[in-house]
């Protein structure tokens, strides 16, 4: 466990050093922030851009600080050949990886808490006090960035860089569609392609569960129990991809 | 090398509770009402947003263009907007409400603002003609008229499904006469003048109703909150002066969480409705519920009790 923590606490002192996150982080606070000019809208529809805009932009910029977090968070030990020092020590690459995700979940969780802070700060400037809904959408979101995060750092440990950037893009936009998928796996009445279609459907994240934001800002409240199932969704899915990671990492030459 | 399979089989085994997870997930977003289609909208940006999962977002781009279209004046261009982002968040009810306040008032008001310089550019035309030219176009004289009065109507005693009937029947016995006249050698432009003119209260009662539909439309999707079965009651009480209608949706309204304005309101078209003691009752009942409501209210009930009439 202390051998976890501790590559868990060097990989986030080792984001902190990077210019990116702090960018990335920065246009999130810009754009949370540019959305007080909807003032010339009524107050009710202001405040439904306010959270809006807030929500999408800490998604977004936190589903870029999550992959831009994992991804070099394997490759730049490789490349820089400290992973030779680290693996030559009583580390296995099962704390290595571990330690790595648990440290993209202390990058993310810094960066998720200043956008959400600066998000609920902006509410109680409009003199609008966040509903619990509220926090129910964030921490949605919050588990979908760890899934992000976990999917990518996955990949980082068989693929380059280049193809994990694209691919983890690429699910992240199907991932918000598999939805409507199944809705078109459930008119085939081709037998094949409708088991094709629902294994496809099991394994492709469904981002698309933690999407309650819309649904929020418009005032639908949202249970307790359907957050405990999201929620749960999202963690057996990290602990999949997870160890995923962590056979793919076993089995690479480095 | 063993020991690293078993991450493997772990792995897989894993997907089998995630399966039947989704399935209980995809039941819950039914249920909770968390599902929304899928929708092609125009304009790039939007589109990709909502292919990205940002909804609400394209909805509000959306709805940037509604605003700057209605401050210009466009409120044709609004619509297929409006429907766009109802379509993409149907339970934002301030769609709804501003969708159906559009169509029943606005637009209902743009089908008509060029009536008087129509009305007026034929009334000139009307000077220049010989005594030959009057007997001629007699029924157009008569057909403008009756226009005049219907827009009237139209405003100053409603539009039940009645008296929508009766200006559409009065319209129609006019245009098949303005149709027999063209088969003659009418001139062309006066006629269509005249047919231009009898085309707005049929658009005005056209728009009033789609008004009217975009806000039931509205209400299915939001049947468990006052706002649109509000806006629809006052609809038809001020717009529509259809006041069996404006009291049945407002009755419906205060079966929800609703503020005080709602009974106030219900209070006056009960009174339109001539339900008098009922009337009374929901005054009587304004100021339990309301206090700050009590003058008005008292002077209502004075004015009702003596006068059986007390909404100006």
């Amino acid at each position: 466990m202390k051998k976890i923590w501790v590559i868990a606490q060097n990989t986030f002192h080792e984001s902190l050093r990077k210019r990116t996150l702090y960018i990335v982080l920065v246009f999130g606070l810009v754009v949370i922030g540019a959305s007080k000019f909807f003032s010339f809208l009524t107050a009710q529809e202001e405040l439904k851009m306010i959270q809006d805009v807030s929500f999408s932009a800490i998604e977004f910029f936190g589903a870029l600080i999550a992959i831009f977090g994992a991804l070099g968070a394997i490759s730049s030990e490789i490349e820089k050949r400290t992973i030779y020092t680290l693996l030559s020590k009583p580390i296995t690459r099962y704390h290595f990886v571990i330690g790595k995700f648990v440290g993209q979940i202390l990058i993310l969780l810094v960066n998720f808490l200043l956008l959400c802070l600066f998000f609920v700060g902006l509410l109680l400037f409009k003199k609008s006090v966040p509903n619990i809904e509220i926090f129910k959408a964030l921490f949605l979101i919050f588990v979908e960035l760890l899934l992000i995060s976990s999917i990518t750092l996955a990949l980082a440990t068989f693929t380059s860089d280049a193809f994990n950037i694209i691919f983890s893009f690429f699910l992240y936009i199907v991932g918000h569609l598999t939805s409507y998928g199944r809705q078109l796996i459930e008119r085939t009445e081709n037998i094949i392609l409708k088991g094709l279609g629902d294994m496809l459907y099991t394994i492709v994240p469904n981002y698309e569960n933690f999407a309650i934001r819309d649904k929020v800002v418009v005032g639908v409240p949202v249970s307790w129990q359907y957050v405990g199932k999201t929620v749960s969704y999202g963690l057996i899915y990290i602990v999949i991809a997870i160890l995923i990671g962590i056979y793919c990492f076993q089995k690479r030459e480095v | 090398m063993k020991k690293n399979w078993v991450n493997l089989f772990v792995a897989l085994l894993l997907f089998i509770p995630l399966r039947f997870l989704q399935v209980s997930i995809d039941y819950s977003r039914k249920l909770e009402d968390l599902e929304t289609g899928l929708l092609l909208l125009p304009g790039q940006a939007a589109g990709s947003l909502v292919l990205s999962g940002f909804k609400g977002l394209a909805a509000d781009l959306l709805w940037l263009n509604v605003e700057e279209y209605w401050h210009s004046g466009q409120h044709y261009k609004m619509l297929p907007l409006l429907e766009a982002v109802a379509w993409l968040q149907p339970t934002y009810v301030t769609v709804w409400a501003v969708g159906g306040w559009h169509m029943a008032y606005n637009i209902y008001v743009q089908v008509g603002q060029d009536e008087s310089k129509i009305s007026e550019a034929f009334q000139k035309q009307q000077e220049t003609w010989s005594a030959g030219d009057r007997a001629k176009y007699e029924v157009l004289v008569e057909a403008v008229r009756e226009n005049k009065a219907i827009l009237q109507q139209l405003d100053k005693k409603g539009k039940t499904d009645e008296l929508v009937k009766d200006y559409l029947s009065r319209l129609e016995k006019y245009q098949a006469r303005i149709a027999a006249l063209e088969e003659k050698e009418a001139d062309k432009k006066l006629v269509e003048t005249v047919k231009t003119l009898l085309e707005i209260p049929r658009n005005k009662i056209f728009w009033y109703r789609q008004g009217v539909q975009f806000l039931k439309k509205g209400i299915t999707y939001n049947p468990d909150k006052y706002d649109l079965y509000f806006e629809l009651g006052w609809t038809y009480y001020h717009k529509g002066m259809d006041y069996p209608n404006a009291v049945k949706y407002l009755e419906k309204a205060i079966k929800h969480p609703h503020p005080d304005y709602v009974d106030d309101v219900l209070a006056h078209a009960y009174e339109k409705n001539g339900q008098i003691d009922r009337a009374i009752a929901q005054w009587e009942y304004l100021i339990t519920r309301a206090p700050s409501f009590r003058s008005i209210a008292e002077r209502m009930i004075h004015d009702l009790k003596t006068k059986g009439k007390a909404t100006p």
